[in-house]
């Protein structure tokens, strides 16, 4: 799961600014499960926002959460439960696996039911003075960080979760990558007699320590970079698992210098190597023939 | 008689990207000319699925083509109604059903152009033989996946009513298929009924009917913009169509 990617609808002023939407939103507790063809989705929205949650309980406003997926062509709004007044409201769902794949975006919403007059958001952006706004019906008036469901990528053939796959590349004296594979892993394409060499020379701890940073980190820099892009590629899943789980703060507005450090602290992390890294470091000893 | 679906293997389809961004030129237009489809058997996965496939037809004018591709679309779609989305979402049955049990279809559909330009040989064969990219765009640009998805974002309780309204008027399907809020399944079945309730308007062959329907989709890509569209009810996304339908209307007589 990942909380690290924004939101949709800045500079939407009636949400707040870009910082602060007037309080906390988010979805807590969060639990999903996929059991035989459903994938349910529980846990608990928390608002701190006063106004919002007043709204919520007198029935002016309620949360919706909301998946979609590129892959699919699915997209659909569920209501969460009655809000209590310490602004937390229970929420959970399920869809039929069948209907997503690859990475579905979930996010939640709090809109107006009725249209409301003079709303005046807390922490309204300076730029708006004291505006005030006459909302529509449904009008959104909070939103969630988003977080993304890994639903198993390729059906038929069954891949593993490594990010990189080290495979020959078409050019004599270059190294460059492929990030729009279609086994969904970053490729990182050598030519073909670094191939053997890193082939040859795989168990030498030294030298694996080289591969590492001179092919894996700038990919890996190069693909966190990425991750804000608007492509769907599968590779995104697993690497924003990672970062959620390390709790790294990065957003669309991160710099390749940025990213560079990020990716070089991950590296260092043995408990990502015991995991997915592990994975990653099996296909460099193994690489593609 | 009934057939076994196939799909394509990873090794199968980084060869045939590699052939067509390495290969020659010429081979590679000449490969997807004529002559048996050039899958090596090695590369062709079975798969447990298996459907009464139709036979595809094409014809030579435009307007001929749109019939077919309505026929087309309901057949494939009925005998492949067991494949779920996210089945449908695999890249290799499609290039299998490109390459293999649709091939000359596609020779006859989608001929790929005489050309010496292997960027346009390329964006060609990559867009309607393969699959280039991972959205619901990127199969409606398959020469066979397109059929099958316009067959089931059109499909309405086990009618294609408005299969021909969204193959009457392909600006639909980009307009509104292809954006974000087209996903939602019943923002499509109200946007199709007030279609077939406007038709004169909005389905006309000419192009003030495309300029209303351009301008139907920027008005509901911008409502949505604001309010969660997927939170309203089928009534008052009716009426709310309703309401953007009578504005491009005065502003489009």
């Amino acid at each position: 799961m990942n909380n690290n990617s924004g939101n949709h609808f800045f500079p939407f002023p009636v949400l707040g600014n870009k910082n602060a939407i007037g309080g906390f939103f988010d979805f807590v507790k969060p639990v999903i499960r996929e059991k035989s063809s459903e994938i349910s989705i529980t846990g608990t929205l928390r608002c701190t926002n006063k106004t919002l949650i007043k709204l919520c309980c007198e029935g002016d406003a309620e949360a919706f959460g909301h998946i979609e997926c590129l892959r699919t062509s699915y997209r659909s709004a569920f209501k969460s439960k009655r809000w209590s007044d310490e602004g937390e409201t229970d929420f959970n769902c399920s869809i039929n696996s069948s209907l997503l794949r690859g990475n579905a975006e979930v996010g939640f919403f709090i809109i107006a039911t009725k249209g409301i007059e003079n709303y005046c958001p807390q922490s309204l952006d300076p730029l708006f003075g004291k505006a005030k706004f006459n909302l529509a019906p449904k009008a959104i008036l909070a939103v969630s960080k988003r977080f993304y469901l890994n639903i198993q990528d390729e059906l038929i053939q069954s891949s593993n979760s490594s990010i990189f796959i080290f495979d020959k590349g078409t050019q004599a004296n270059m190294v460059y990558w492929e990030f729009d594979r279609p086994d969904g892993k970053i490729g990182i394409m050598v030519p073909p007699s670094d191939l053997n060499t890193i082939r040859n020379l795989r168990n030498n701890e030294l030298f694996l320590r080289t591969t590492i940073v001179s092919f894996i980190l700038p990919a890996l820099a190069q693909a966190l970079k990425l991750l804000f892009s608007p492509d769907a590629y599968a590779w995104k899943t697993p690497l924003k698992a990672i970062i959620d789980r390390e709790g790294i703060e990065i957003n669309s507005a991160v710099d390749y210098d940025q990213t560079y450090k990020i990716a070089q602290n991950l590296l260092k992390k043995k408990e990502i190597q015991e995991n997915i890294f592990t994975t990653m470091l099996q296909e460099i000893l193994n690489p593609t023939e | 008689m009934k057939t076994k679906l196939g799909s394509i293997s990873f090794e199968g389809l980084k060869r045939l990207s590699s052939f067509l961004n390495d290969g020659n030129l010429k081979a590679v237009v000449t490969s997807y000319h004529a002559g048996p489809s050039i899958i090596r058997p090695e590369e062709i996965i079975e798969l447990d699925n298996e459907a009464e496939l139709p036979e595809l037809k094409f014809s030579k004018t435009s307007e001929e083509l749109k019939k077919d591709d309505e026929i087309n679309t309901i057949k494939l779609h009925q005998s492949l109604a067991k494949l779920s989305p996210s089945e449908a979402s695999s890249k290799g049955i499609w290039v299998w059903f490109t390459h293999v049990f649709y091939w000359n279809y596609m020779l006859q559909r989608w001929p790929v152009p005489e050309s010496s330009d292997r960027q346009e040989i390329q964006n060609y064969i990559s867009s309607h033989y393969l699959i280039k990219g991972q959205n619901t765009r990127s199969f409606i640009r398959n020469g066979v996946a397109r059929l099958w998805w316009y067959g089931h974002l059109s499909e309405n309780d086990g009618s294609y009513a408005n299969t021909a309204i969204l193959l009457r008027q392909l600006d639909i399907a980009s307009n509104l298929l292809e954006r974000s809020q087209g996903r939602n399944q019943n923002i499509r079945k109200v946007f199709f009924n007030k279609m077939f309730e406007h038709k004169k308007e909005f389905l006309d062959s000419g192009n003030e009917a495309r300029i209303r329907v351009r301008e139907l989709a920027k008005r509901i890509n911008f409502f949505g913009s604001t309010r969660l569209i997927d939170a309203f009810s089928m009534y008052e996304l009716e009426s709310e169509f309703e309401k953007m339908i009578q504005e491009v209307l005065t502003e489009q007589p």
